[in-house]
């Protein structure tokens, strides 16, 4: 065992990750679109006179025009489906990125202390897991949007209380790996707790494989949503998401088509770039591609 | 007498996301039929990507010029399957690492014959004796036994000596091994080396045997080669170079090592490291290190000069 | 040896594993002897070496003392005020692994002081920060760097850093320097021998074989499948082995010199078994060129031979020459 040539750096392990993420052609086309469609969502509606709500009785159902300020058209009530469209990709994103954060605390911390335990702690942690896993994820979602009404802020965690399983299972498996280390046993005969460790050593060791798994479960968190509101389970009226949208224009495919079409390729884009990121992420997390 | 193997002025370079390393640079180097060419070094030195890159084994971004000459042909022109064919039929290698070479997941049987059943096109019945009898060449005992068993059933020493065996099996002309004994306990390195010895005159082999320990060297070769900093610095017989060393890393090298078996008082060592990253630089890599040192030594790289046996890239023999 | 400067008793330790699953190597136990029967008195402020080769349970060993394991049976006494949570450190072999890649270098040697029960201020850190890397030879404006940047020998320096910035009493190091450049090698023992001189530290060298040790031992034990073999002061025991195993430890080496090496004749050291295939007998038994029928039946127990070395052997070696 040789201490062999090291790598002519003097990066930061987070500046390698980026450099190698920049070569990625589709990642960084991704970021990019994804920076943009933000910017956007946030300030777009701004742009138009319209908003999301008032309805134009002189134009109900139009196509889109650029004349008459419906760029994207209207929707059978009337409604301006440009604003309607960036509302509803503001909430998609922001359920994302919540109910992302949501699982990703209670899994990461889950799987972070059973796979350091290790032993019973473990097995008992992971068995509730796998049964978890089994139960029909649907089932309790009706349920709690039965009994709690179809309020946002449930949606938020109910989605995200069902994706920390996965993220649980994928940290525990790293931290078995991360706890053999070296330098944890040296943090161990130093007198660090378990707690510092898992703090100090496991995470932040943890974090690479962690972003990849953000970017995506985000459209996957985005998707269970939309399918949410395409069952008529999702965010309630007045308030849109790309689902809801997607859903109404799919009534209306037939005659007024853009009001699929338009959600439809946000829906899309918003999924392809945020599994773009996540590819592009992986690999430049690979040990194995540097030299 | 020429040479079974000659690499002519090879140099690699690897292309990475923080610029080009210079792993080996213009490296000159012969090996004679029927002899042990050390090639010590230590890290940084270049001296297993120097062998990779004569059996074309280094990842894509790696760039090599020069030249190489085997058998009246330049092994870096050679396409795919005509390296292919060079390697272990020709040229074997064995690395420190058996586990690497082995597959755990087939018996060792299996191992062995796959190549002989594919190249040679014999059956399994003539595959297998071969197979046990290379075994048994390597001293595994009750070879017809443990022919059939898994990687994991052999002790280090033993995995080394089927690493030895698949590398033979083809009776190749020149072993290449680098570090083979480097991960052992020393009671097997001694029986591995003392193997390799006696396997050399039986297959009649020229072996090249890279190691960072002098007293391997002492043990095993008959001429050696020195590299630092991805350069051959100093080339001799086996007695020049302990008795009469020229270069001075290899003189620090070797009282070191002196040192470190107990052979003195104190133990020694040179001050500061090999180099971590093989830049271009001006003048003699060894420079920062050197208590020998010229002024013309910070501003020029020093070539190889001297004698047709004992050679040195340095500027106070210039 | 006088009594009174005991720091570290390890009384009758033996350290055994149990599989959790059967194990497809060992066919009768399902459990592993990596210790048998260890008793060593450490006197505070010396140099040990233990030396063994693969399968010897020296690091089980370091790491028993070091209480990351649980003996079987026996226990590990400290004395002369040492406490086993506190006041023992650890060098680790491989250098860069033992160092959070995450990690900069003042974080990585700074670390270890928020486990002090009188934490320190910013200013005292960072004082005590500039001290050691200079004591260790790192460069202090180099600190914000991360470990892959520097080499082999620079991350051994900075777990030595780590390791004294608490001031520890004993320090154990597991072959420090086998990962190590040659020429670089004795500046890492030269470095650990003036630690040590300083603080007197009690050290504990672990190494594979016996070249380097002689530099950095006063006292030696040599263990072999969990036994020990031999145990007195180094310079005796290199001056004359009296357990063949350790006699072939020493013949085994290769030497840097050719005249040396051409005159060698290769001695049959014979495969290391596994140690649950013996159970009666002396465990070196089956590659011992002097063993006798006894040796097969009986296992011996450690003996005085000399002034001051001990042996687990019935016919211990004569005076030899060793190199």
């Amino acid at each position: 065992m040789r201490i062999g040539m090291a790598e002519v750096k003097s990066l930061s392990p987070g500046k390698q990750i980026w450099i190698r993420l920049k070569a990625n052609r589709a990642a960084v086309t991704s970021m990019g679109l994804i920076a943009l469609l933000i910017l956007m969502v946030l300030f777009a509606p701004w742009l138009s006179p319209f908003n999301g709500e008032d309805i134009d009785y002189e134009a109900i159902a139009a196509e889109p025009s650029l004349t008459s300020g419906h760029l994207f058209g209207t929707d059978s009530l009337g409604r301006d489906l440009f604003v309607r469209t960036m509302e509803g990709s503001r909430i998609s994103l922001a359920i994302g990125l919540v109910a992302t954060l949501v699982s990703l605390i209670i899994g990461i911390n889950y799987g972070a202390i059973a796979g350091y335990f290790g032993g019973r702690v473990d097995a008992v942690m992971m068995r509730i897991v796998d049964i978890l896993y089994a139960m029909p994820f649907m089932f309790f979602v009706i349920l709690l949007m039965v009994f709690f009404g179809r309020n946002i802020f449930l949606i938020f965690f109910a989605i995200g209380a069902i994706n920390w399983l996965d993220i649980a299972r994928i940290v525990r498996g790293q931290t078995l790996a991360i706890k053999q280390q070296s330098y944890v046993e040296a943090a161990r005969i130093y007198g660090a707790s378990h707690w510092h460790i898992i703090q100090r050593h496991i995470v932040p060791n943890l974090l690479g494989i962690v972003v990849v798994y953000i970017t995506l479960t985000i459209p996957q968190v985005i998707l269970v949503e939309s399918f949410l509101s395409f069952l008529g389970l999702g965010i309630q009226e007045p308030m849109t998401s790309l689902g809801a949208l997607v859903s109404e224009g799919a009534n209306e495919m037939e005659s007024y088509s853009w009001t699929l079409i338009f959600p439809a390729v946000f829906l899309s884009i918003i999924l392809f770039c945020f599994n773009f990121i996540g590819d592009g992420l992986r690999d430049a997390l690979d040990p194995k591609q540097v030299k | 007498m020429s040479a079974l193997l000659e690499v002519n002025n090879v140099s690699i370079d690897f292309t990475t996301e923080s610029g080009a390393v210079h792993a080996v640079r213009e490296a000159n180097i012969k090996l004679f039929e029927g002899e042990v060419l050390g090639v010590v070094g230590e890290s940084g030195s270049g001296k297993t990507q120097l062998m990779l890159g004569i059996l074309k084994l280094l990842p894509d971004n790696a760039t090599t010029t020069g030249k190489v000459f085997y058998s009246d042909k330049d092994l870096l022109t050679l396409n795919k399957l005509d390296i292919n064919r060079i390697r272990s039929n020709e040229i074997a290698m064995i690395f420190q690492d058996p586990m690497s070479s082995l597959n755990p997941y087939l018996k060792v049987s299996r191992q062995l014959t796959e190549t002989l059943i594919l190249n040679q096109k014999i059956d399994k019945q003539a595959a297998l004796k071969q197979a046990i009898e290379i075994l048994e060449k390597v001293r595994i005992p009750d070879a017809a036994r443990r022919v059939h068993d898994y990687p994991y059933q052999f002790s280090g020493g033993m995995r080394q000596r089927i690493m030895i065996a698949m590398a033979l099996l083809r009776k190749p002309k020149i072993l290449i091994a680098d570090e083979p004994t480097t991960a052992l306990d020393v009671t097997v390195q001694a029986e591995i080396l003392a193997l390799l010895k006696s396997l050399r005159d039986e297959f009649a082999l020229s072996i090249i045997f890279i190691t960072h320990d002098m007293s391997i060297v002492a043990g095993q070769c008959d001429r050696v080669v020195v590299m630092y900093a991805g350069q051959p610095v100093e080339m001799a017989s086996l007695d020049e170079l302990f008795y009469a060393p020229k270069h001075p890393y290899t003189q620090g090298l070797l009282a070191a090592a002196k040192s470190q078996s107990g052979l003195t008082d104190k133990l020694v060592s040179i001050p500061g490291h090999p180099p971590v990253n093989t830049g271009i630089q001006s003048g003699c890599a060894f420079y920062p290190r050197c208590e020998q040192r010229l002024d013309v030594c910070r501003r020029v790289m020093p070539v190889m000069t001297g004698s047709n046996t004992q050679q040195q890239a340095c500027h106070l023999y210039d | 040896m006088t009594e009174n400067n005991l720091a570290i008793e390890v009384n009758d330790v033996s350290v055994s594993f149990r599989h959790s699953s059967r194990s497809l190597m060992s066919f009768k136990k399902n459990s592993f002897d990596a210790l048998s029967n260890i008793s060593i008195n450490i006197q505070a402020g010396t140099r040990l070496g233990i030396v063994g080769e693969s399968g010897s349970g020296k690091t089980t060993l370091a790491k028993t003392i070091l209480g990351l394991h649980e003996p079987s049976t026996g226990m590990v006494n400290f004395y002369h005020g040492v406490q086993q949570n506190k006041d023992i450190q650890f060098i680790f072999q491989d250098p860069l692994a033992a160092l959070n890649p995450r990690m900069t270098v003042e974080q990585l040697i700074t670390e270890p002081l928020d486990y002090l029960e009188v934490k320190s201020d910013h200013a005292t850190r960072t004082g005590k920060l500039k001290t050691i890397m200079e004591q260790v030879g790192l460069d202090y404006s180099q600190r914000q760097r991360y470990a892959h940047e520097f080499s082999g020998g620079q991350c051994q320096r900075i777990g030595i850093a780590r390791a004294m910035i608490t001031e520890p009493k004993i320090l154990i190091c597991d072959e420090p320097v086998s990962a190590l450049d040659v020429s670089v090698r004795a500046q890492i023992i030269s470095l650990l021998k003036e630690f040590q001189q300083r603080l007197d530290l009690t050290l504990i060298f672990i190494a594979h074989d016996l070249s380097l040790v002689r530099y950095i031992s006063d006292e030696l034990i040599v263990l072999y499948q969990g036994k020990l073999m031999e145990m007195g002061p180094s310079e005796e025991i290199f001056s004359h082995a009296r357990h063949p195993y350790t006699q072939a430890l020493i013949s085994a080496e290769p030497r840097p010199d050719p005249e040396t090496e051409r005159q060698r004749h290769y001695a049959e050291y014979g495969e290391i078994e596994t140690a649950d295939t013996k159970l009666d007998g002396c465990v070196y038994a089956g590659r011992c060129t002097f063993a006798q029928s006894r040796c097969h039946t009986e296992a011996p127990k450690l003996q005085q031979v000399g002034e001051s070395v001990q042996v687990a052997c019935f016919f211990p070696l004569e005076a030899v020459t060793s190199v």
